[in-house]
């Protein structure tokens, strides 16, 4: 698999506000590979965030470079944020709709999109309501619908089960790795739970806070569906522990 | 409450006749106020109709000057730099350059207005800030990875956001507004309006207080029928 994504030395530092002259980010190098699942695991604080925003194009003040493979651009990644981001005043379809607004000019083509995804994601009754209608697993359904109305070759994810309980987070993972699967995406997500991250990624970097670096990327080669009681699970966990808590 | 659907304006025949009776007593009261104070109801009316549509005309001028300069300067550098400085001009002692604008403008509507204009235009544009800085990071991020540009971005996202500062800013700026008109056309003494209504009536303090009386009556249903239904309705569409 060719590298579809390429950082080389990033770093980043904060020019203004309390956190001024503070080093964030130090000197990472990384290639995310074409429909990969890459996850970046650490402690909270640790700068994985940031590191997420510049690689998606949605944090701009970074030193170093990240550049995507020839045939992709910016257009080709969707984003899925931990609060959801979904605005209020617009209806569940609305929002899904948001990303084709400037993509798509016809409004039946619009419309198709966004049924098929609000299929997808079981939403169809909840089309006409209101986000704040809607319970968290809801909610970031819609998030998930609206990410991928726009076909999106690389999907990021920043912490998009953290707001959830665990059995709808559960519900969602699975419902993520088949589409995943099937329309072929590359997926960069950060967490800080390490099981969320053996569960789903096919490599797992991990980062040490302040400023924050990738102290290891770990190949995941247990066979999908991943048992969180097999063995070797915990082994990696047990590896991913301690690179994170040396 | 047989009629529960969210669509229905109206809950009840009794809603209805309520409604009905506060938006004719304004009316109603003009009549008989203009019965008693032995003046032609015509005139009253006029001078009343004269003075909404000066405080209307500045009102628009008001909400588009204020909503984009609030846009234009809501975040970012520019605000740091500018929001002091209109701060400070929020205080400008508006009236100490009345005799200037008479003096280039004459006596007419257009000083009427730009003085309405220069004392409407702050809580608006001041409230569409404090809205607009509600807009949570995640919000400002979608808009940017979604790409919403344009008429789509205003429609979508700036236009929405704003609005519940928009409509509450309107309520203050339109009641400090009345204030500021009757003062100004008293002032310049406008050949006709509700300042030239009180100044005719200055020895008269009966008339004076029912004429106020009724002026309040009138803000009363406009304010309980159109601004608070639709910060209402506002609030209603950004609870998240």
């Amino acid at each position: 698999m060719s590298a579809i994504l390429t950082l080389d030395s990033v770093s980043k530092t904060f020019s203004q506000g309390e956190r001024k002259g503070i080093s964030v980010l130090k000197d990472i190098s990384l290639e995310i590979k074409e429909h990969e699942f890459f996850i970046l695991v650490g402690p909270s604080g640790s700068g994985k965030s940031t590191l997420l925003r510049i690689m998606s194009g949605l944090e701009r003040e970074y030193t170093g470079s990240v550049v995507l493979a020839p045939g992709y651009n910016k257009r080709d990644m969707s984003f899925v944020f931990q609060q959801f981001a979904l605005l209020p005043w617009l209806t569940v379809y609305e929002n899904i709709e948001l990303g084709l607004l400037s993509r798509v000019a016809s409004e039946h083509e619009r419309a198709e999109i966004v049924n098929k995804e609000l299929a997808q994601f079981g939403l169809e009754r909840f089309a006409r309501s209101y986000p704040k209608e809607l319970s968290g697993g809801m909610r970031q359904r819609v998030g998930l619908a609206r990410s991928l109305a726009v076909s999106p070759k690389i999907l990021f994810m920043d912490e998009p089960f953290s707001e959830l309980d665990s059995f709808t987070a559960e519900e969602l993972r699975g419902e993520l790795l088949n589409i995943w699967r099937e329309r072929g995406l590359t997926v960069i997500m950060v967490t800080h739970i390490v099981e969320e991250a053996i569960e789903l990624a096919d490599r797992i970097a991990v980062f040490t806070p302040r400023p924050a670096r990738v102290e290891r990327i770990y190949e995941n080669t247990l066979s999908r569906p991943r048992n969180r009681r097999a063995e070797q699970f915990f082994d990696l966990a047990d590896k991913l522990y301690a690179t994170i808590k040396p | 409450m047989k009629n529960k659907h969210s669509g229905h304006i109206y809950r009840s025949w009794k809603h209805v006749f309520v409604v009905i009776f506060f938006v004719s007593l304004p009316f109603l009261y003009t009549l008989l106020f203009a019965e008693y104070a032995n003046i032609a109801a015509g005139v009253l009316a006029q001078d009343f109709s004269l003075s909404l549509l000066r405080i209307m005309v500045a009102y628009v001028f008001s909400a588009v000057i204020a909503w984009i300069c609030a846009v234009l300067f809501y975040r970012g550098r520019a605000a740091t730099i500018s929001l002091p400085i209109f701060d400070v001009l929020q205080s400008f002692p508006t009236f100490a350059a009345l005799p200037l604008a008479v003096h280039v403008w004459g006596v007419s509507d257009t000083t009427v207005v730009v003085f309405l204009v220069l004392t409407v235009v702050w809580p608006i544009f001041f409230s569409i800030i404090s809205s607009l800085k509600l807009i949570r990071d995640d919000w400002q991020e979608a808009v940017e990875v979604f790409d919403l540009r344009g008429y789509q971005y205003f429609r979508k996202f700036l236009l929405p956001a704003s609005l519940p500062g928009l409509i509450t800013g309107s309520i203050i700026g339109l009641g400090e507004g009345w204030e500021a008109l009757i003062a100004t056309e008293m002032l310049v003494g406008t050949p006709r309006g509700l300042g030239k209504f009180f100044q005719t009536f200055a020895d008269n303090a009966t008339v004076t207080a029912l004429g106020i009386f009724g002026f309040l009556l009138a803000v009363f249903v406009i304010n309980k029928f159109v601004w608070l239904s639709m910060l209402e309705w506002s609030h209603e569409k950004m609870d998240q």
